[in-house]
């Protein structure tokens, strides 16, 4: 009976040192992310008191909602467009960081420099290079391309790519870090038994650097894709989803149903919805990765 | 072996070649600071009569800057000391005990990893208001610390989970409580992921954007990027007063980043290795 209440007594103590941490938790970020399901089977604008439970309406509604459907689709390519070339562009700059060059710190430190300027600031410093009259077309008609000049965030042809490039410059550094940090955990033996055996280069990089990096190449493939799921910042100081809707993506349509249009509920539907692909992503992608973790 | 240095070389001449030209945009923002109108009319790359401040003078005059700057730390820093606190504090038990609710307890609080802030936005927009939170330091504090727990606590637990126990519990034994033995024995050995943590949250905190301009928009509470992003609004066609404000909204970071960037670079990598 003693022990029993001393056991109780420990776990109060626990609860103690978890209690505040909790508390914030549950209700300033938990709380009304349920609140937020709940809204989004309502009708509820804003600004009336009243609102009309109405089931899943609003979801049903979503699947035929063509700039829903838009906002969709450039969320996808955007996403895949990041994971694909920031960590495609990541390994190699990893890989000839991590080599036996002088300079290395400091150029690692000149790669990683955009990772922590604001969005803000990224996105005015781009929307200036890409516009009409802006430094790239400049320079592009200095080498004598003035075919190619463009105008980069204002033509729906070619603003989601810009806005790729742009999120490319700045986090392609931070994923970088993150693979250099791997590779310096392989062992150097392994390099020296391949030497032996007289592997070259690529050999070495496919054996034993590539299947070795898979942590990290799991954390930045992860990592990447949230971030771009939920990229707000840059996209709404740069093209605020324009130039028709090019660069629409699922969090500017959510911002702009709830604050512009009011539509409370049906903004956050779009947020709901959001959330399961998030959810469903994050979930296929460390199964799948973890799962290669641990062939490797 | 020369063969392999001549190689080297080589890789490094076109390492810093990219380096250049990857930080291009960056001297074309600071250039621009100390340009004439005329000379901004000219080619983009050319390096900038003289050093001329009076751009900067002026900005800092109409972006009010050592009032916003005062502000952004204060927030940033408060919010993060709360952090540490609060979820290390967390991470302890859920560290260190087994059990269905510890493990309950982990989950439901790095779950709000994958939440999108913007799913919580709206009500938290209206609770926030009723309770007269909005344009407040408490307020902005609150939600900082809210939305950073839960890679907080992953982060803390995940690195807790790497260390022994035998100094708390020779604390426990020479009659320490719970709470001492906390702060004498495990706060200070888990001063890597404290670190790692500080990075992570002070670099989003400083850079937040849409929580700010939600909750701390008011002329008396702005933050630097909301400062920035009202000021780039007044005087959107004014490009001699904007590169001045983004040179000056980035350069506390930058000098941090100078100093500590072994650090940064570091706890990133460690942050994200040991997830």
């Amino acid at each position: 009976m003693q022990k029993w209440s001393l056991a109780k007594k420990e776990h109060l103590v626990w609860a103690a040192f978890i209690a505040p941490a909790f508390l914030i938790y549950t209700i300033i970020f938990l709380g009304p992310v349920i609140t937020s399901f709940y809204y989004s089977m309502t009708n509820w604008n804003g600004l009336y008191k009243t609102m009309d439970f109405v089931g899943l309406r609003n979801f049903i509604e979503l699947t035929s909602d063509e700039d829903f459907l838009n906002a969709l689709r450039n969320t996808f390519w955007f996403t895949l467009f990041i994971v694909i070339f920031q960590n495609g562009l990541a390994i190699p700059l990893a890989l000839a960081l991590d080599s036996k060059i002088k300079t290395k710190s400091m150029l690692r430190a000149a790669f990683f420099v955009p990772a922590i300027l604001s969005p803000l600031v990224v996105g005015y410093t781009w929307s200036y290079i890409f516009q009409p009259n802006g430094l790239l077309n400049v320079l592009l008609g200095k080498l004598g391309l003035t075919a190619w000049q463009q105008s980069w965030l204002g033509d729906p042809k070619y603003a989601l790519y810009s806005l790729v490039v742009i999120v490319l410059w700045q986090y392609v550094g931070y994923s970088m870090v993150i693979f250099v940090a791997n590779l310096q955990t392989i062992p150097a033996d392994y390099y020296e038994a391949a030497d032996i055996d007289g592997a070259g280069g690529w050999r070495k990089f496919t054996a034993i650097t590539f299947p070795l990096m898979a942590p990290s190449l799991t954390i930045n493939v992860v990592l990447a894709s949230i971030g771009s799921l939920k990229a707000f910042d840059i996209i709404y100081v740069t093209t605020k989803g324009g130039p028709y809707h090019a660069t629409e993506t699922v969090t500017t349509l959510l911002y702009q149903k709830a604050f512009s249009e009011s539509s409370f509920g049906y903004g956050t539907a779009i947020g709901v919805v959001m959330f399961f692909i998030i959810l469903i992503i994050s979930f296929l992608q460390i199964v799948v990765l973890r799962r290669r973790e641990v062939g490797a | 072996m020369r063969e392999r240095t001549g190689r080297q070389v080589l890789l490094e001449i076109v390492m810093i070649a990219l380096a250049v030209l990857f930080i291009i945009p960056l001297y074309f923002v600071v250039s621009m600071t100390f340009k004439t109108p005329e000379e901004m009319a000219g080619f983009p790359l050319s390096l900038p009569g003289s050093l001329n401040f009076q751009n900067y003078a002026d900005t800092w005059k109409m972006m009010r800057f050592p009032f916003v700057l005062a502000n952004t730390l204060f927030i940033t820093v408060s919010s993060v000391f709360v952090l540490i606190i609060l979820g290390s504090l967390a991470a302890y038990p859920l560290a260190r005990k087994t059990g269905k609710t510890y493990n309950f307890l982990y989950i439901y609080f790095t779950a709000g990893i994958m939440v999108p802030f913007q799913l919580a936005m709206i009500p938290l927009y209206r609770f926030v208001n009723t309770l007269h939170l909005v344009n407040t330091y408490h307020g902005a504090v609150l939600i900082y610390t809210a939305i950073n727990l839960p890679l907080t606590v992953f982060l803390f637990t995940g690195f807790l989970k790497t260390t022994s126990k035998e100094l708390e519990e020779a604390a426990w034994i020479d009659g320490c409580s719970k709470f001492r033995a906390y702060w004498v024995a495990v706060f200070p050995i888990i001063k890597p992921a404290t670190a790692t943590v500080a990075v992570l949250c002070s670099l989003s905190t400083w850079n937040e954007f849409l929580i700010p301009l939600l909750f701390l928009s008011d002329k008396s509470m702005r933050t630097i990027t909301i400062e920035l992003y009202t000021f780039v609004g007044e005087h959107v066609t004014n490009w001699s007063l904007l590169f001045p404000g983004m040179v000056l909204s980035v350069i506390p970071l930058l000098l941090v980043y100078l100093f500590l960037q072994k650090y940064i670079i570091k706890g990133i990598a460690a942050g994200s290795v040991k997830g």
